[in-house]
């Protein structure tokens, strides 16, 4: 979706504009989450007023590794992504689906379907690579099904989003190969993009917001916002510093992947040792299918009470690396490791495009990161293209 | 009986159905007969499959086997493989079991019109191909000129629906059985089913026009696929079913897939032009 050209609703704003819009949004009757600091790394979690943001980290990423560093500075967003994307607000790890009762075998079964999520979500802080695996998300689960999946639309519809420029991009970082990043642009829809200024001359001083309205309802809540905290004018010397970040933020990102000749060379690779040689390191837990931001696979699960006679149907998450997941009448279909990391790599980089019209990955690094054995995705994937190619 | 207020698809709903027969097909094949409890069977069409299960321990897909025709029951043959399955067919006339669809892309029998229509089962193979039989022995949906049904099964004892067979061959449709092994007694051939698939495509003098339906475990279908092949018999001209982990039979859960195939969603019919060579894949 393409914004409408007439809003053009641009601010400066100070931490108190940030504060603004949390509140602004709670007032609305949204139930706002942010980052916050929990544990040593980045986690989302409800907000009660922007202050809880968290003020000077970064987030130092490598295969395995991660490591919340403070920086000294005011900055609320100088890390890339933390481990939990926000998949889990629109995508419940698990779901109640409905209750099923049956007092004996004879007798009729009655469904019960549990009530609406009572209130909006406002996802604050995302990154422009979250909002493009949203819209990948989006696409697998209200556009390509028969039918949309209802718990993921219940959470989704009407969700306010505000999407955070990335300035500090992590090692594992390779957004600029699939398009989603570093700054966001106005391709995907959403209703706020900030930027974060953070102040060149002394960076204990407070950073510059630049403040963007992208949907009506994200002008209409920034209008509100700058009635009531002190606003600047977007001048030149903001356009010139925002498009200087997205530059940098570019260039710092090392890591590329030839994400267009990956779909190909999966097809073609099935049959490569590398899966072997890659399944002697993976330890098939699952981690980098939790913390991708599209990986949307679930299991239904009914949950009986001793009597057997209720039933709570679940939908939980399920992960390719499972043996249960391809579970036939007579065994699993992928019974090695080295099948199942191949259908995780050639699903998401692979037939994501003949299922759903364009590449599973957003390039944000996280199974990189959060991988215990630290193997690391883009390289095992361009090793993939080199020895297809090389044959 | 449902209480609305959460936004949900139907597809995802179980619906109530009473058993109101049960058929022992073999030692471990049983066809339940099922009827809404209440309300009306809905229309299916052949290869569509349902999402049938037992409160308390979950659901399974099973293709609808009874004729499209019928509208007293549906039909679903079973074998017993694990917990949901033995629950199924622990169940007596009268119980009480759930039903979700029917869902998926089913077979296109319009393509058999006046061509030689050629059914090749494996197994329990034949209960999703046994719809589609009867619809074009009916001529129901298409009229073929020719009808042939080839079944192969591991013993003598693993032949299902005999007296089925035995109809249609009375009404002039051409059915061959072979097995895998048996003693002296058996009339038919011994062998793959795939061996007699030449001798009928081959005895067709002229171009062969052939209309494959195919349907038994993957070796079994890639095999199949294979001997068309060598008969000029390929692409389009072959449909296939297909089976994976089907959970949530509506396109959300991820399991059914087969490479580039969602398969409750793109099958579980396919033709041997989209296959490709998935079926040779090991492991996909």
């Amino acid at each position: 979706m393409h914004a409408s050209s007439d809003i053009a609703l641009r601010f400066v704003v100070g931490p108190d504009g940030l504060i603004g819009i949390v509140d602004e949004l709670d007032r609305a009757g949204y139930e706002v989450w942010g980052p916050a600091v929990r544990d040593g790394v980045i986690v989302t979690r409800r907000l009660d007023g922007g202050d809880v943001l968290p003020i000077g980290y970064t987030v130092d990423q490598s295969p395995g590794s991660s490591r919340l560093v403070a920086t000294g500075d005011r900055s609320r967003f100088g890390w890339a992504v933390g481990p939990q994307p926000w998949k889990p607000l629109v995508h419940p790890p698990s779901v109640t689906t409905m209750h099923l009762t049956q007092t004996a075998p004879e007798q009729p079964v009655t469904v019960s379907l549990p009530g609406r999520p009572p209130q909006r979500l406002a996802l604050f802080g995302m990154r422009p690579c979250d909002l493009a695996a949203l819209d990948i998300l989006d696409h697998a689960l209200l556009d390509a099904p028969p039918s949309p999946e209802p718990a993921y639309q219940a959470r989704r519809d009407d969700a306010f989003l505000v999407v955070v420029n990335c300035g500090v991009p992590a090692s594992t970082c390779a957004c600029v190969s699939f398009g989603t990043g570093p700054h966001v642009g106005a391709r995907l829809a959403h209703d706020l993009e900030i930027t974060e200024l953070v102040a060149t001359a002394d960076p204990r001083d407070e950073p510059d917001y630049v403040v963007t309205a992208i949907s009506e309802r994200g002008a209409s809540v920034l209008a509100r916002v700058a009635e009531r905290v002190s606003t600047v004018h977007v001048d030149g010397h903001h356009v010139v510093a925002v498009e200087e970040q997205q530059a940098a933020a570019s260039a710092a990102i090392e890591r590329h992947l030839p994400a267009d000749r990956m779909h190909e060379a999966l097809a073609a690779g099935h049959d490569l040792d590398r899966w072997t040689v890659v399944a002697e390191q993976c330890v098939a837990c699952g981690n980098c299918t939790a913390v991708c931001p599209t990986c949307f696979c679930t299991t239904i699960n009914d949950v009986g009470d001793l009597s057997g006679s209720h039933v709570e149907r679940r939908r939980d998450w399920e992960s390719c690396f499972s043996l249960e997941f391809s579970r036939l009448g007579d065994g699993s279909v992928r019974s090695s490791v080295a099948a199942r990391y191949r259908q995780w790599m050639s699903h998401k980089l692979g037939t994501w495009h003949d299922q759903f019209g364009e590449s599973g990955c957003v390039g944000c690094g996280r199974c990189t990161t959060w991988c215990p054995v630290g193997i690391d995705f883009l390289e095992v994937a361009q090793g993939i293209v080199d020895d297809v190619e090389a044959r | 009986m449902i209480s609305p207020a959460f936004p949900t698809s139907l597809a995802d709903v179980p619906v109530p159905y009473r058993i109101v027969a049960r058929h022992e097909e073999t030692i471990d094949v049983v066809t339940l007969r099922v009827q809404p409890v209440s309300g009306s069977l809905p229309d299916f069409r052949p290869a569509q499959f349902s999402m049938i299960g037992v409160t308390g321990v979950g659901e399974v897909p099973i293709s609808i086997s009874s004729a499209s025709a019928d509208r007293i029951a549906h039909g679903y043959t079973l074998r017993r493989a694990g917990a949901v399955t033995n629950a199924l067919l622990d169940r007596r006339i009268g119980d009480v079991v759930t039903v979700r669809g029917p869902f998926g892309r089913p077979w296109n029998l319009q393509r058999a019109e006046g061509r030689h229509a050629v059914f090749v089962a494996g197994g329990i193979g034949i209960a999703p191909l046994r719809a589609a039989i009867d619809d074009l022995a009916s001529g129901l949906t298409a009229a073929p000129r020719r009808l042939s049904v080839l079944v192969g099964a591991a013993t003598p004892n693993d032949h299902l629906y005999g007296p089925w067979l035995a109809d249609l061959s009375e009404r002039g449709v051409e059915v061959l059985r072979a097995v895998d092994r048996t003693d002296e007694s058996w009339p038919h051939a011994v062998g793959f089913v795939t061996d007699l698939i030449a001798p009928v495509v081959a005895e067709w003098t002229g171009t062969v026009d052939v209309a494959a339906y195919v349907c038994g475990p993957d070796p079994m279908m890639a095999a199949t696929i294979e001997m068309f092949r060598r008969c000029r018999v390929e692409g389009d001209d072959i449909e296939v079913t297909l089976e994976r982990n089907m959970q949530c039979a509506n396109g959300w859960c991820g399991h059914c897939q087969l490479g580039p195939l969602l398969l409750c969603r793109d099958g579980p019919v396919a033709t041997a032009a989209e296959l490709g060579d998935l079926l040779a894949r090991s492991e996909l």
